[in-house]
């Protein structure tokens, strides 16, 4: 049986990449994800490990980066790693965290959990005050929140302010919320 | 020029004329005028018909609390009734429509209810159309109906999009006139963030409409000015045709912005109007204050306005109601509405002012201590009576009367969290009393504080304020030098008069009708306003309730203060339901799951079904297939014959991992998982703490400290929600990490005699699957089609031999494809949800439908899975004496005897006993057609079911008018010894 071709989380066979009123959002699909749960009493392993990896743990609605690789905050003693996809090795950064955290921490792998957008625009921040209750405004590289956007539960990253933000949703919602994303986009015409 | 009242100056652009209809006449306007003052400068004083009488009305006010002129606007499915007409920025090509009449705004048929008002006073339904009873609901409420309301929508899907948004500051300023800007200014300049909304299209509130000076400059000019530093400054976002409509917890507002409301049509794809959700850490209320009107007989006349109306349109609109106009006043403001008319030209007829002691006019003749008792003139204004300090009457020729009563601060957004008005007797008005939200300041004269230069400082008080609460230092610049002007008001509320004397116009109440309140103990001012609607209209009373309570003072004997106020509640002005909904309507209503093989689905011409929010194919249509009926039964022939496969990647997916993960499923399990072998997988019974069945599923050992739980599809975030509890709040003691699994995996069921045949083909040959190697229920990493990761699970819905074959998401739409070809030679086919359900009913096992909330294990003839050796949630209440009754329900299987098929919800009772509550003995929960056993079958409740195999019962469905006959059997129609599943 031949070997199974990956689809992108909107369906295709190569991501969406689109310009609406001036916003670029660009589907991504070469990105790792892994869960990090620390587990009772494996905080100070698990810190010593992520130190290590990504210079310590963030703080709540932080992001903390490391060689392209890169750990944000997800809940009380819940991290998401995030790190570039290697073709070679699908899970990688589920399968090194492991190794790294040993029984410190539960390690998930997440990489087919959330569909990844990312936006790009200078009027990024008009567009995403029509998806989200986040302060967008407030938000400085690196910072991260859990929101909700049309009625899915995303992460919102900044990676530069004002201009570069990276969204995670739900992969099964993708559709709905590249959606509301081009419809965002799309109202920011009246200026 | 047709425009025969506009008058010289005035805000509006000469140079920018604009053409717009009226009930289909061609009228002209210019850029900056309203609708409102466009009708005015026509000569256009009728514009609408009243609500409950059909009396011609004409236009009151000059913003958003206008109560009669309400107009359709626009045509085709952006018809839009009850417009403002006073808040309708005109534009080219305007169509507007008088509503409410019958042929003809000149000519109402309905009118004819103003000659039978005798009949139609408060509270008139609750006393006539009472005999005969049944006509109630055939007859009179129909003919109610129809009668009731104003304009009428399109009945079209509205084409316009809306949007919702949220915005974050320290400091909101609700109101642009002089007390707002100031505020806005003083905090713009300390660096703070600072939203400034409006609800007017040019800032300024009164400053535009008012012929005064600020800081050496005209009020507009100061305005114009102060507005553009504003929009200059980066922490300053300055939202116009923007109306906060309520404040909520925690200093949330709401702001609908009007974005394209002035255009003929919003651009594709953008917002008509958006709907706001402004976070702030501090709120300055400066928004304004309403005049309010006298109440005499016959005041409500097309042509009787708020005499700050009046001023205001002749200064910023350079428009007049008429040519000749009077002014009827209680206090300084009538006057000051009589020298602004006189410079601009037009004829003062007099000033009719009720105080004795009212200050000389040098530009009209003053009749002090007079009141005005009546007026004349067909469908508008042509007379006024006035009634001269000795009692001497005089007419007075006038085709408007600018009236003015005091003004009322608008407290209104200062009672959203239930803060009550305080009376203050100087300004004989309400002001703000206690219960404003928390963080709110007021400012200007939304709390009494009349006049310009008091505004401007008070604004910059209340920010000041503001900012040293929030830890921003800001300097106390100089105001700018303006005119303040003292109330010196005499209260005066209604004229006594022999007709009717109008309160709330909008909603067709009269003084008369606070009397009939009165006589009929309906007193308090909430019974007031509920027996006599006062205030209950779209204006929420604005220039009615003050009056209308005040009338019932009078007739109490009481003091304003004593009888108190009603308060407002969100919204302060009428709010479109679009716009609430903002992008959520229609098919985007909520966002849709797709599960991984949709795309090949929709290939395969599938009919898609929404399952929660997933949409699920439902049945794979094939060629010469008419009815829906024979696609599913040759599914379930063909898995049951061969092989079939159906995405189940909509099953809830928990991944549960820690030294505690065993512990934890016997905690939220009534039976036992930490004994559950690596490798293998469980079926689970999850209560509820009440005793009751919440889900069933599966769960997977994957590793010593590691499981996969399923859920139904349904109840999937209900029990991951459920376990985040558990694990957070009843056992944080645990080493327990949940992670919803579901998005992550594409899952499939391959079921079918031929199923191992067809799995062997894709999964990697160093895999056994034989059923030595992988007997039923084992569970297992795999890889398949060359190495990609997989799991595979043992597990059977469809009693047959079956697998679910699981990928990681991206892979989904691969591996059905891979499963296809690999089955081609077993002729598989894919089936749907409804095949699926028929094959699950066929084999007895239970869903959400049996799953409704009340059923215990018991009844589900599981009471032995609720395990006695440990402790597991609700297994205790599932031991109360009514629920472990010996007549309890039974699951049992249904089997339709008379050809008449099963459905669920029918009851189920004896062949003998009446169809009533009493003789219930269950109901029908799921219902199919069974193509193996070639009749109608279901699944359902019965008292005693298990020892009543073979009884016939009789099956009733009184909502569907259906009836039958079935045969109570075990559930398990299909291989009950379960040798299939094993093989």
């Amino acid at each position: 049986m031949a070997s199974l071709t990956a689809h992108m989380a909107l369906g295709g066979d190569a991501p969406r990449d689109e310009v609406i009123g001036g916003i670029r959002i660009t589907e991504i699909a070469d990105t790792d994800l892994a869960s990090l749960a620390i587990r009772r009493g494996g905080g100070d392993a698990a810190m010593r490990a992520a130190k290590t990896m990504f210079g310590g743990l963030p703080a709540a609605g932080g992001m903390l980066s490391r060689g392209g690789d890169s750990i944000i905050w997800m809940g009380a003693d819940q991290y998401l790693v995030e790190a570039a996809d290697s073709a070679e090795m699908p899970g990688r950064a589920a399968s090194t965290l492991a190794v790294a955290v040993g029984a410190a921490a539960t390690v998930t792998d997440q990489s087919d959990a959330y569909a990844r957008f990312d936006l790009q625009g200078e009027r990024l921040l008009d567009m995403l005050e029509r998806l989200s209750a986040a302060d967008s405004r407030m938000m400085g590289a690196g910072a991260t929140v859990r929101t909700p956007i049309h009625h899915m539960l995303c992460l919102l990253v900044c990676r530069e302010p004002g201009t570069r933000f990276t969204i995670y949703g739900p992969r099964s919602s993708a559709a709905s919320l590249h959606h509301a994303l081009t419809a965002a986009a799309g109202s920011l015409a009246h200026g | 020029m047709t425009q025969v009242n506009r008058l010289e100056g005035g805000l509006i652009d000469r140079s920018a004329p604009l053409s717009f209809t009226f009930d289909g006449r061609r009228l002209d306007g210019f850029a900056g005028d309203t609708l409102a003052s466009a009708l005015l400068a026509n000569g256009v004083r009728l514009v609408g018909r009243s609500f409950k009488y059909h009396r011609p009305r004409g236009i009151i006010a000059a913003g958003s609390e206008e109560p009669n002129a309400l107009v359709e606007l626009r045509e085709g499915a952006r018809r839009e009734p009850n417009s403002r007409a006073t808040m309708t920025e005109l534009f080219d090509g305007l169509v507007a429509r008088s509503q409410n009449r019958f042929p003809s705004l000149g000519f109402d048929l309905m009118a004819v209810n103003d000659r039978l008002s005798a009949f139609f006073g408060a509270g008139f339904y609750y006393k006539t159309f009472m005999w005969p009873k049944a006509f109630w609901e055939r007859v009179y409420e129909p003919l109610i109906r129809h009668a009731a309301g104003l304009g009428a929508l399109s009945g079209e899907p509205d084409p316009d999009v809306y949007d919702r948004g949220f915005r974050h500051c320290d400091l909101l300023v609700i109101g642009g006139g002089p007390a707002g800007l100031m505020a806005a200014l003083t905090a713009g300049r300390a660096g703070a963030e600072v939203i400034l909304v409006d609800e007017d299209f040019r800032p300024g509130g009164r400053l535009t409409m008012e012929r005064e000076s600020v800081g050496g400059q005209s009020g507009a000019d100061w305005a114009d000015n102060a507005a553009a530093e504003l929009a200059a400054m980066a922490n300053v976002r300055l939202m116009t045709r923007s109306t906060a409509i309520g404040v909520f917890d925690h200093g949330i507002h709401g702001v609908l912005e009007r974005v394209a409301d002035h255009l003929p049509a919003a651009a594709e794809g953008t917002p008509r109007q958006i709907l706001w959700r402004v976070y702030a850490k501090r709120t300055i209320l400066a928004a304004g204050a309403t005049e309010r009107l006298i109440a005499f007989d016959n005041n409500d006349r097309p042509g009787i306005m708020q005499a700050g109306a009046v001023r205001a349109y002749a200064n910023r609109w350079a428009a007049a109601p008429a040519e000749r106009i009077a002014i009827f006043t209680n206090n300084d403001d009538g006057h000051r509405t009589a020298a602004d008319l006189a410079a601009a030209g037009v004829d003062v007829t007099a000033i009719i002012d009720s105080r004795p002691d009212a200050p000389a006019s040098d530009v009209a003749e003053l009749f002090a201590g007079a009141v005005v008792t009546g007026s004349s003139g067909r469908l508008g204004l042509g007379h006024v009576t006035v009634r001269r300090a000795d009692g001497s009457r005089k007419h007075l020729d006038c085709g408007a009367l600018a009236v003015s009563g005091g003004w009322n601060p608008n407290v209104h957004l200062t009672c959203h969290h239930r803060g009550r008005p305080r009376w203050q007797e100087d300004i004989a008005a309400f002001v703000p009393g206690d219960g404003v939200p928390a963080g709110m300041k007021v400012a200007g004269a939304a709390r009494g504080v009349f006049g310009t230069a008091a505004a401007l400082a008070d604004g910059q008080a209340a920010a000041l304020a503001h900012l040293s609460d929030l830890g921003i230092r800001a300097g106390k610049a100089r105001l700018p030098e303006a005119e303040d002007a003292a109330v010196n008001i005499a209260p005066l509320w209604h004229v006594g008069g022999t007709k009717r004397a109008w309160l709330d116009q909008q909603n067709d109440v009269t003084v008369k009708d606070v009397g009939l309140a009165h006589q009929e103990n309906f007193r308090a001012v909430e019974h007031l306003k509920r027996y006599t609607t006062l205030g209950m209209a779209g204006d929420q009373g604005r220039t009615s309730n003050v009056l209308g309570l005040a009338v019932m003072a009078e007739l109490t004997g009481k003091t304003i203060a004593e009888t108190g106020t009603t308060i407002y509640r969100p919204p302060y002005t009428p709010t479109p339901i679009a716009a609430f909904a903002g992008r959520s309507v229609g098919r985007d209503f909520r966002p849709t799951r797709l599960p991984p093989s949709h795309h090949w689905a929709a290939e395969q011409g599938a009919v898609f079904v929404e399952a929660g929010s997933w949409l699920r194919a439902q049945w794979f249509p094939r060629e010469g297939e008419t009815h829906w009926r024979q696609s599913v039964d040759r599914e379930v022939l063909a898995t049951r014959g061969s092989v079939g496969v159906c995405d189940v990647s909509t099953l809830g997916k928990i991944d549960i991992q820690g030294r505690d993960a065993g512990a934890f499923l016997d905690l939220v399990y009534s039976n036992t998982f930490s004994t559950l072998p690596v490798g293998k997988t469980r079926y689970g019974l999850m209560l509820r703490e009440d005793g009751m069945v919440m889900d069933d599923g599966t769960t997977a050992r994957l590793g010593e400290t590691h499981y996969l739980m399923t859920t139904t599809t349904a109840n999937a975030v209900g029990v991951y929600r459920h376990l985040e509890f558990v694990r957070q709040c009843l056992r944080p003691d645990m080493d327990v990490q949940l992670i919803s699994a579901t998005d992550s995996w594409a899952q499939f069921a391959v079921a079918g005699p031929n199923a191992r045949h067809v799995l062997e083909a894709v999964i990697d040959p160093e895999h056994d699957i034989s059923n030595d190697a992988f007997p039923f229920m084992a569970c297992g990493g795999i890889t398949v089609c060359g190495g990609t990761p997989a799991r595979l699970f043992r597990i059977s819905f469809s009693g047959e031999l079956a697998y679910e074959i699981a990928v990681p998401a991206r892979y989904g739409d691969a591996m059905i494809r891979a499963l296809m070809e690999a089955g081609e030679p077993f002729d598989i086919t894919p089936y749907g949800t409804e095949a699926l359900s028929v094959m699950r009913i066929e084999k007895g096992h239970v869903t959400g439908n049996e799953l409704n909330g009340t059923i215990t294990a018991r009844n589900l003839g599981m009471a032995r899975m609720v395990s006695a050796k440990k402790d597991s949630i609700g297994a205790i209440l599932a031991g109360r004496e009514a629920l472990v009754a010996e007549d309890g329900l039974c699951l049992v299987g249904l089997q339709a005897v008379d050809g008449k098929p099963v459905t669920a919800g029918a009851h189920l009772f004896a062949e003998d006993t009446p169809v009533d509550p009493e003789h219930d003995q269950g109901y029908v929960t799921s219902a199919a057609y069974s193509p193996h056993l070639e009749c109608s079958i279901g699944l359902g409740f019965i008292t005693e079911g298990a020892a009543r195999h073979g009884e016939i019962i009789r099956l009733m469905n009184p909502l569907e008018g259906r009836s039958g006959l079935a045969r109570i059997c075990s559930p398990h129609f299909i291989d009950p010894e379960g040798g299939r599943l094993r093989g």
